[in-house]
This record gives C-alpha cells, sequence and structure tokens, in this order.
C-alpha cells in the first residue's frame, strides 16, 4: 500500500486526498442531516407531549431518509419567469458553504480535513455565500413575498456575522492562536474544567445568540417560516431543490455546533479509553487489597491504550460528536420555546446589544490577561492573588 | 438608554428565557406523549356519544320499530332523511317505501332520536365511515337495522317509550342481547317483517315502465353500505334513478331541491319543500288535506 | 395577504399596501365563509335553529346557543321556566366554553408569533375539555345541548367529580380538569408566555387601540377591555344568573396587544372561579334540568334582542317572532365582525408582522364574521 501511494506522483497525490475528503465531509454532511432532522422533530414532538414521525420504520427513528428519497424522486415545479441561472444555482450555493465550514473542524487528534493558518477566519469568510444564496434565491424566484424575505435574510445575516466573529476572538485570544486544532489544545492543555466555556462565558452567550441568526433559526427565522404566509426565500422551491435547502439548513446547524464545541466547549479533548481505563483502575484499587489484581490489570491494560493512536481518535471523534449535538440540542431548545423577533427588534438586538456586549468581552479578556501576566512573580497580597487566580483562570 | 437598563433589559430577558427553556425541558423529559396511537388503539368513546342516526330492532320479536311516522323527517334541520310511504288499503296505516338518511349531510344533531315517539332511532358509536363515493353514505333502512343491531335491545318495550331522561339507546352489554341477536343468526333482517309494512320491492305502479328497471334496482340498492363494505354499486343512487315517477322530496346528493313534480304521472306539478313528507300514492303533502279522501 | 391564512383564524383575505416593511392601508376580505345562517333561520323551527347557532362560532359553540336559546325563553316571557338546575349548568358549560375559547385565541396568536409549541400545548388542554364535553352532551366541538327550557340531558353520573381530583382525572370529570387547569395550565402560560420578553417585545406598544376609538368602533369582550374599559356584560347588563356568582373582570391598562392578550388570560382564570362556584352548587342540588315546554313551540308575536358575553365579546341575537313556529328573522350580531373594523385603522404604521399580531390579538373566528 505504501509503495503504491509513494509512487504516485504528489500533484495527484494531493488530489486524491482532496477528493477523499471532499467526498467524507460530504457524506459527514449527510449523516449529520439525518441525525439532525431526527433529533429536530422528535425533540420537538417530545415537548409538545407528542411523539413525533412514528411509522416510518423503527418508531420513525429513519424519517428523514424517508423524506429525502421522496423529495429526490418529486417532480419539481420551476415557475415561469423566473430568473434561470440564479434559481436554480442558489440552493447549490448554500450547500456549498454548509459543507466549507467542515473542512477546518478538528474531529479528532490530528484529523483535520484541512489545518489551515487562519482557521477561524475562513469560517467568517464563508457566511458571505450564504447571504448570496439566500439573496439569489430570493431575487431569482420573481416573487415578491420571497424578495421581502430574503431581503429580510440578507441583513439579518451581514449584521449578525460581525457580532459572530468578536464573540469569537475572546477565544482567539486565550488561545494565542487562529488554528482550530491549536484552540482544542489549548483548551486539553488546561485540564479540567479547562474549556474555554467557563472564562468566555459572555462570548458564548453572544455567539449563541449570533449563530442561531446566522443560521436563520429559532427566535430569528424571519426570513424563513413567516414572511407573510410563505416561507420566505425558498417559498419557490420544491422537490429536489428544497431538499437541498433543507439539507443546507441542517448541515449549516451541525456546523457551527462543531465549531461552538470546538472553540467553547474543548472539542475532542476528553477522556480518552486509556485515560478512562487507567483512572477505573486507580478506583479499583482503592476499594482495598483484594482488588487490587483487578484495579492493576485495568490500569495497566489503560496505560497501554493510551499511546494507541486508533483508540484516540474514537474517543475523540466520539466526544466531538457528543459535544456537537449538546449544542445542537440547546438550539433546538431554543427553537421550540421562544417566538420570534421583529426584524427592526432584531437588528436592535445585533448592533446595539451584542455588538457592544462581544467588544466588551475582549476588552475584559485582555485587560485581565494583560493584568494576570504582568503580575506574575510580584509579591502576593490578597489583591495580586485574586488577580492571579484569574489570570490562570484566564 | 442608560447603561442600568441596558443590563436590566438583559437580565429580565435572560431570566424570561430560562423559565420558559425550563418549562419545555421539563414537558419533554418528564411528561408522557399524549398521542393515542390510533388505529392501533382506539380512544374509550363515552356512552353518550353521538355517531349516526341507526333503527333499532326489537330482539324479542324481530320487529323494527319503526312506524314511518315522520317525526323524524320533520325534526331534522338539515333535511337528510328520506321518507317514502303510502298508506296500505286494507289496514289504514302508513307503509314505508323506502327509508334513507343521507349521511354525508347529516349533523349529528341528535334531533331525530329526541323526536322519535317509538324510540326506534339510536345514535350509534360508529365513527369510521369513509367512502369513496358520497352516493354510498346514503344509508338505506336494512343498512341502518344491521348497524342498529348492536344497540337494539330484547327488552319489551311499548311502541311510545319514552326518552329524553335517559340517555336514548342502552349498549347491547346492558340489554342481554347476545352475540346471535347482534349476528342477525335468527334472520331478522332478511325475512319480511311482520305488519310493518316496509317492503323492500316497489310497488309496480313506481316501477320504470321499461323492464330494464324491475324491483332488481332497489333491492339491489340494498347492497350493504356497512363501514366494512367499501366497494361502490352502481345501483347506490339516489332514487331518482330508480323511481322517476317519484315526487318525494329527499335531500340526497346531487339532487336539485326543486321537486320532481314535473316527473309525477297523474300529479299536481306543486312545489315540494325539502322537508315535507310526500304520500307517494296519492301525491299529498304532509299537512294538506287529503285530495283523494 | 390570501384566504390561506398562516394562523387558524379562517379564510379571511387582507388586502394591504406596503411602503417597504411598513403598513400603510389595510382592509379585510371577508365573506369566504358565508353560509346563509340568518336568511336558513327563518325555515327552521325554533329548535332547528340551534345547531345551526353553534357553527358561527364554533370554538365557543355553547356560548352561541345561550345567546339564541335566551332570546327565545325571552319571547316566550313567563310561559316558559327553565329550572335552576339548567340555568347553573349552562353557566357551567359556558364559562368552560369560555375558557377552551381562549386557550385557542392564546395558542393561535402565539403561533402567529412564531411560538409552536404553546399551541400544542392549547390543543393538549382543548382535547381534556373534548373529552369532557363529549361525555356531558355527546359532541366534541358542536353540541346542540342547550334546548329552549332547559337541556338535553342532565350532566352525566361522575362527571362532576370531587375538589381533590387531580390531572388524571382532567378529562373524565370537571373538578379535575379545573384543578389540573388551576395549578398547571394557567401557571405554564404565564411563564412561558406572557412572561417572555421576546412576546412581550412583540407584542407591547402594538396595536394600540384608544378607549375613544374602543368605543366608537363598539368593540366589546377583550378588545375594550384591553383598552381600560370596564365593560363585561356579565356584570354590567346580567343576563341568566350571573349576578349569582363571585368574579372579577379584568381590564388592561394601554390598548396594546399584549393587554388584550393579557385579558384573556385573566378571564381564564375568572372563568375557572365561576366554574368552581357552580359546581359547588350543582353537586348539591339535584332536580330536573327541562322545563314545561309545548310540544310545536310557537312563541307570541314580538321581537326580543338579547345580548351575552361571549368568548370574543358581546354576541347577540334579534328575533322576530310572527307567532309561527319558524321565525320571522334571525339577526346575528357577532363580535368577531365588528372587531375585524378595528383592524384598518390599527394597522396602518405598523410592520407587516405587526399585523399579524394584531389580527391575533383581536380574535376573530371566521365562521363568526361570515355567519
Amino acid at each position: 500500500m505504501a509503495e503504491l501511494w509513494n509512487s504516485i506522483p504528489p500533484t495527484i497525490q494531493v488530489w486524491l486526498l482532496g477528493f477523499g475528503k471532499g467526498t467524507l465531509i460530504l457524506l459527514w454532511g449527510l449523516v449529520n442531516f439525518f441525525v439532525a432532522l431526527m433529533l429536530e422533530r422528535k425533540i420537538s414532538a417530545w415537548m409538545q407531549n407528542r411523539v413525533g414521525p412514528w411509522r416510518a420504520g423503527l418508531h420513525g427513528w429513519i424519517q428523514p431518509l424517508a423524506d429525502l428519497l421522496k423529495l429526490f424522486v418529486k417532480e419539481y415545479i420551476e415557475p415561469r419567469n423566473v430568473d434561470k441561472w440564479l434559481f436554480v444555482v442558489a440552493p447549490f450555493i448554500a450547500y456549498l458553504s454548509a459543507n466549507l465550514i467542515w473542512l477546518i473542524v478538528p474531529f479528532a487528534p490530528g484529523a483535520v480535513a484541512t489545518n489551515m493558518d487562519i482557521g477561524i477566519i475562513f469560517i467568517a469568510a464563508i457566511t458571505g455565500y450564504d447571504v448570496i444564496a439566500i439573496f439569489m434565491s430570493g431575487w431569482g424566484s420573481n416573487n415578491k413575498y420571497s424578495l421581502l424575505g430574503a431581503m429580510r435574510g440578507a441583513a439579518q445575516m451581514i449584521s449578525y456575522e460581525v457580532t459572530l466573529v468578536m464573540s469569537i476572538i475572546g477565544v482567539v485570544m486565550m488561545a494565542g492562536s487562529l488554528r482550530l486544532s491549536d484552540i482544542v489544545l489549548a483548551q486539553q492543555e488546561r485540564g479540567l474544567f479547562g474549556w474555554f466555556l467557563f472564562p468566555q462565558i459572555i462570548g458564548f452567550v453572544v455567539y449563541l445568540i449570533a449563530s442561531l441568526a446566522e443560521l436563520n433559526r429559532a427566535p430569528f427565522d424571519l426570513a424563513e417560516a413567516e414572511s407573510e404566509l410563505v416561507s420566505g426565500y425558498h417559498t419557490e422551491y420544491s422537490g429536489f431543490r428544497w431538499a437541498v435547502f433543507a439539507l443546507t439548513e441542517y448541515i449549516h446547524l451541525a456546523g457551527w455546533s462543531a465549531i461552538a464545541a470546538t472553540l467553547f466547549l474543548g472539542g475532542w479533548s476528553g477522556p480518552t479509553l486509556g485515560q478512562i481505563a487507567s483512572g477505573l483502575g486507580n478506583i479499583i484499587n482503592g476499594f482495598g487489597y483484594f482488588t487490587n489484581g483487578v484495579g492493576t490489570a485495568v490500569g495497566d491494560w489503560g496505560l497501554m491504550m493510551m499511546g494507541s493512536t486508533v483508540w484516540n481518535w474514537i474517543f475523540g471523534f466520539m466526544w466531538f460528536c457528543l459535544k456537537t449535538y449538546l449544542f445542537v440540542f440547546l438550539a433546538m431548545w431554543i427553537r421550540w420555546t421562544l417566538p420570534r423577533v421583529r426584524i427592526d427588534q432584531l437588528m436592535d438586538l445585533g448592533w446595539k446589544f451584542l455588538l457592544p456586549v462581544s467588544l466588551g468581552n475582549i476588552f475584559l479578556t485582555s485587560v485581565l490577561r494583560y493584568i494576570a501576566l504582568a503580575n506574575d512573580g510580584l509579591p502576593l497580597t490578597i489583591g495580586t492573588y485574586t488577580i492571579r487566580l484569574l489570570g490562570w483562570w484566564l | 438608554m442608560g447603561v442600568t437598563s441596558f443590563f436590566g433589559e438583559a437580565w429580565r430577558a435572560g431570566k424570561s428565557f430560562i423559565t420558559g427553556l425550563n418549562i419545555t425541558f421539563r414537558e419533554m423529559a418528564f411528561r408522557p406523549a399524549i398521542t393515542v396511537f390510533y388505529p392501533d388503539v382506539y380512544d374509550d368513546v363515552p356512552a353518550w356519544f353521538r355517531g349516526i342516526p341507526l333503527q333499532k330492532t326489537d330482539l324479542l320479536t324481530g320487529e323494527y320499530k319503526c312506524t314511518s311516522c315522520g317525526m323524524c323527517v320533520e325534526a331534522c334541520p338539515v333535511n337528510v332523511i328520506t321518507l317514502e310511504w303510502h298508506q296500505d288499503p286494507v289496514t289504514k296505516k302508513k307503509v314505508a317505501d323506502r327509508y334513507a338518511i343521507d349521511m354525508s349531510r347529516c349533523m349529528l344533531c341528535n334531533y331525530c332520536i329526541e323526536a322519535c315517539p317509538f324510540d326506534s332511532l339510536v345514535m350509534g358509536y360508529d365513527y369510521e365511515l369513509c367512502k369513496v363515493d358520497p352516493e354510498n353514505l346514503v344509508f338505506e333502512f336494512e343498512d341502518l337495522l344491521r348497524l342498529g343491531l348492536k344497540y337494539s335491545s330484547a327488552e319489551q318495550a311499548g311502541p311510545k317509550a319514552k326518552k329524553n331522561a335517559t340517555p336514548p339507546w342502552v349498549f347491547h352489554e346492558l340489554t342481554g342481547a347476545t352475540e346471535e341477536d347482534i349476528q342477525d343468526v335468527k334472520g331478522y333482517l332478511g325475512r319480511a317483517p311482520l305488519g310493518k309494512g316496509y317492503a323492500p320491492e316497489l310497488k309496480p305502479q313506481f316501477q320504470k315502465k321499461e323492464e330494464a328497471q324491475p324491483a332488481a334496482a332497489p333491492s339491489e340498492a340494498k347492497a350493504p353500505a356497512a363501514p366494512a363494505v367499501t366497494k361502490n354499486t352502481p345501483t347506490q343512487t339516489p332514487p331518482v334513478n330508480a323511481n322517476p315517477a317519484n315526487v318525494s322530496a329527499e335531500a340526497g346528493p346531487a339532487k336539485p331541491l326543486t321537486a320532481k313534480a314535473s316527473e309525477t304521472s297523474g300529479q299536481e306539478a306543486t312545489e315540494v319543500r325539502p322537508d315535507q313528507i310526500v304520500n307517494t300514492e296519492t301525491g299529498t303533502k304532509d299537512g294538506e288535506e287529503d285530495k283523494k279522501s | 395577504m390570501g384566504p390561506q391564512h398562516p394562523s387558524t383564524h379562517g379564510v379571511l383575505r387582507l388586502m394591504v399596501k406596503l411602503d417597504g416593511e411598513t403598513v400603510t392601508w389595510c382592509e379585510p376580505d371577508i365573506g369566504y365563509l358565508h353560509r346563509c345562517f340568518e336568511k336558513l333561520s327563518e325555515f327552521k323551527t325554533y329548535p332547528q335553529v340551534i345547531p345551526f347557532t353553534d357553527r358561527t362560532d364554533y370554538l365557543a359553540a355553547l356560548l352561541n346557543e345561550q345567546a339564541f336559546v335566551e332570546a327565545t325563553e325571552k319571547l316566550f316571557g313567563d310561559a316558559i321556566v327553565v329550572p335552576e338546575r339548567a340555568l347553573y349548568i349552562r353557566v357551567l358549560v359556558a364559562e368552560l366554553q369560555r375558557i377552551a375559547s381562549h386557550l385557542m385565541a392564546l395558542g393561535s396568536n402565539a403561533l402567529d408569533l412564531g411560538a409552536v409549541t404553546p399551541f400544542l400545548y392549547c390543543w393538549r388542554d382543548r382535547e381534556k375539555m373534548y373529552s369532557l364535553f363529549e361525555r356531558i352532551t355527546g359532541g366534541r366541538l358542536l353540541y346542540n345541548y342547550f334546548r329552549i327550557g332547559g337541556l338535553r340531558n342532565d350532566l352525566p353520573e361522575g362527571i362532576i367529580g370531587t375538589p381533590n381530583d387531580g390531572e388524571d382525572k382532567a378529562d373524565k370529570t370537571i373538578w379535575g380538569f379545573i384543578n389540573y387547569f388551576d395549578s398547571y395550565v394557567w401557571p405554564q402560560w404565564d411563564a412561558l408566555v406572557t412572561g417572555n420578553r421576546i412576546f412581550q417585545w412583540r407584542t407591547q406598544g402594538v396595536g394600540v387601540l384608544t378607549p375613544e376609538n374602543a368605543v366608537a368602533y363598539s368593540t366589546s369582550g377583550a378588545v375594550i377591555r384591553g383598552s381600560g374599559i370596564k365593560w363585561d356584560l356579565r356584570k354590567n347588563l346580567p343576563y341568566s344568573i350571573y349576578d349569582r356568582f363571585e368574579f372579577d373582570i379584568p381590564v388592561g391598562k394601554n390598548g396594546d396587544c399584549f393587554d388584550r392578550w393579557w385579558v384573556r388570560q385573566e378571564e381564564m382564570r375568572q372563568s375557572s372561579r365561576i366554574v368552581k362556584q357552580a359546581l359547588a352548587w350543582l353537586s348539591e342540588n339535584p332536580g330536573e334540568v327541562m322545563g314545561k315546554v309545548p310540544r310545536v313551540l310557537k312563541p307570541p308575536k314580538g321581537e326580543v334582542y338579547h345580548r351575552i358575553e361571549g368568548a370574543r365579546g358581546e354576541v347577540s341575537c334579534y328575533v322576530i317572532s310572527d307567532g309561527s313556529p319558524n321565525p320571522y328573522k334571525v339577526k346575528w350580531r357577532s363580535p368577531a365582525f365588528t372587531h375585524l373594523q378595528v383592524v384598518p385603522h390599527l394597522t396602518p404604521g405598523h410592520k407587516i408582522a405587526d399585523v399579524i399580531a394584531i389580527l391575533g390579538s383581536i380574535d376573530i373566528v371566521l365562521g363568526e364574521v361570515d355567519r
């Protein structure tokens, strides 16, 4: 295998790797769509005292598969007088932007599709695609409701992009790097409760609100659900093209949740199999002399497994998925609880509240870090001790 | 907007959101779903539920109780009951030619049950009544009797039983009707009724002159419209096809409300209000003097 | 905004002129659900009209029946005496219907504003009430229960329950439902929607109806009470036996959508107070529920205008009798029709999203608007 790989010229290697990663990401997108849509329907149902989909096999848990298959074979109606290029291409651009987010997300230690230096800023750049896609679909639909919905959606997304990036900067300052894998490693080094969620709680809340607004979800879904009586910018889409929009929405949701998990919840860091086993071994040992045999055996096996890359990957991936879906659940929970805000209230919220708060967060973070670093080594008084504690924490 | 109101607003908003989220989380996690998994599970139907009106049979004698008095037709607010009768020359009693209820129009208001002086009509529990064609929802007398067997009783009831004091029907478990009765093993519905006058065959003067439309049409029209059978028989059409000479007022589907007076043979062309009962033999409408006598 | 409306108010068409996002002119176009109820009643006998009155405001059917039945009983004057137990049961079911109708109003209003979950909570509780009404009257949504001179039947055994009944009996006994409502449902609505800050942002200050305009447009019910005028027909012009019950009238302050919402929510609580008092009386006083009435009802010649406090406002019925079994004229005044006039007055200057909020807070039912 290795010789075969080495015999291929490097450019072809890069292309093959690229195709492979791209395919994996697209497939992962589909998997995410499946799980996220299923969770959405079931969670919303449980919150409303219902059971959600029930008959589509296994008590409804493969409903999204049925939906997707149905949408693929459904006839799509294209209204006359639509701007053909815009109308047709828009869903695919949105789909593209949703999948591009997954390029930089670290799934496991060392498993990133492209480990870019600029990391987070890449995502900030990609959100522009979404705005374009929404606007293209709204304008191309030749329908005044779609246009209104698209204009609202575009205004909303542009406003919240700024806030989103601002909320991330606090994390970047604490990690010292834009690269996502570095951010995860920084959190891992801080140990237990080392996640950036705790010191950056303000940033997390701002990120939560801003990402929900970016996703056109939750209390901010004016562009999509309300917009008079039709579904906003994707009114005129049916069949496969609408399926692509739906795919986009859930892949996007999962993507932003993955970013949140990486930035705030520690990404793939978590006890690996080896660590769990060795910890377990210690606990068993503590029960007394008679358990020492079992305890030591488990502990030793754990220590051996700690070096296994494959198991580390598996466990890292598992923790990553758990954290991502925790955030997804949070987004869905919020969606099914809160009513919608109006467009002017949304803009107020974005510009007049969230942006100052996120700037304040950046300011606070930088000040506290500076003081902490500057006071390292000075004699301990209560004041400096507190600051050093904060600094350690920060 | 000062700094305090800025944070105060944020605090209030945050608190209200947390309360709301708490409520939905508790609903999700701690309260079961209230879905009833129909059709695997049927919800209880309370005793006084108003399903479609059906005709009862006296299980002691095998007779049905309806005497074609026509009170139900008058009481019905939406004129869905069709009653055609003639007077038996021997007994001078009303003899019904056709009794049908159009369930597609019936609004289940229960007035016919309350109006019936003979405790013959009953509101059933059936609510699964989907049919493919609306004509199949016209339930003829035999269908009404068949479906009403469940609610019939074997008690000695006089012809003018009182109602309105208690729920106007008795579920068969309480009446002593046996499964045999309900399955009509003794053939109450198949044999000719004793003296009530309901004759499935059309009187000769009302049959079509062409021999293509003999009594076969109405008796085929008695094909069961029970919910179990969904096949649409072409003879389940309003009797305007079977009885072109019919002047009766009815409210069947796809039938104009104006009278068929022009189609009468030897009758006067008069306007018939849809809720009037017409004597098919003499052509008099209810409330008018009998012109022949 | 065409006849297929996003909310469940019915088939209403709103013609709206926009300047960007702001509404400059709005006019409702009705008639999509017109079923000639008033003309039809001229061909029916008095009892036969009752099922048709059900179908005007189908979300609170018994209140409509009450209007017509009490109007006809007034025509008879002293000739018909309605037994007291029947009067108490009428009040009981009317107040339960009011709770059901307000739940629906609140639920659909919340749905219009984007909160889907409260709408389903509304249905969860309305289903329990449907079970209760099914046990009492035989019908779930449309009842045909009131009769001229009383009621069709007495309450079934066991429906009243005991004051200790809990939620498990909420769809079997009325006490169970009321206890469940007071202890769980009402606080849940208060915390989930009314206290929600986003909801308050959407409804406070939106669609302000000044008291002068409220009176000028002949509004009634929650609309006029939301604007600060304490006008409730059950207290100001008592009919039936409402003067025997103890309850308050909630009144709003500003006349905006939030106040109308809040008034409806509080009214539900007051209705449950009335229900509890009625249940206390009914469990101790058995009796007849149908008075003596002639076989064929022919009210003496005359006319009567009877008004009741319906769920949405003042429901009134003007009946002219010419001595025959059929009424000469039945005119039905529905509150939703009157309130719909307020919408073109309130909406200009607001955003599109507010139009829907305002329409929801006015709480119309097209069955009532179009009859």
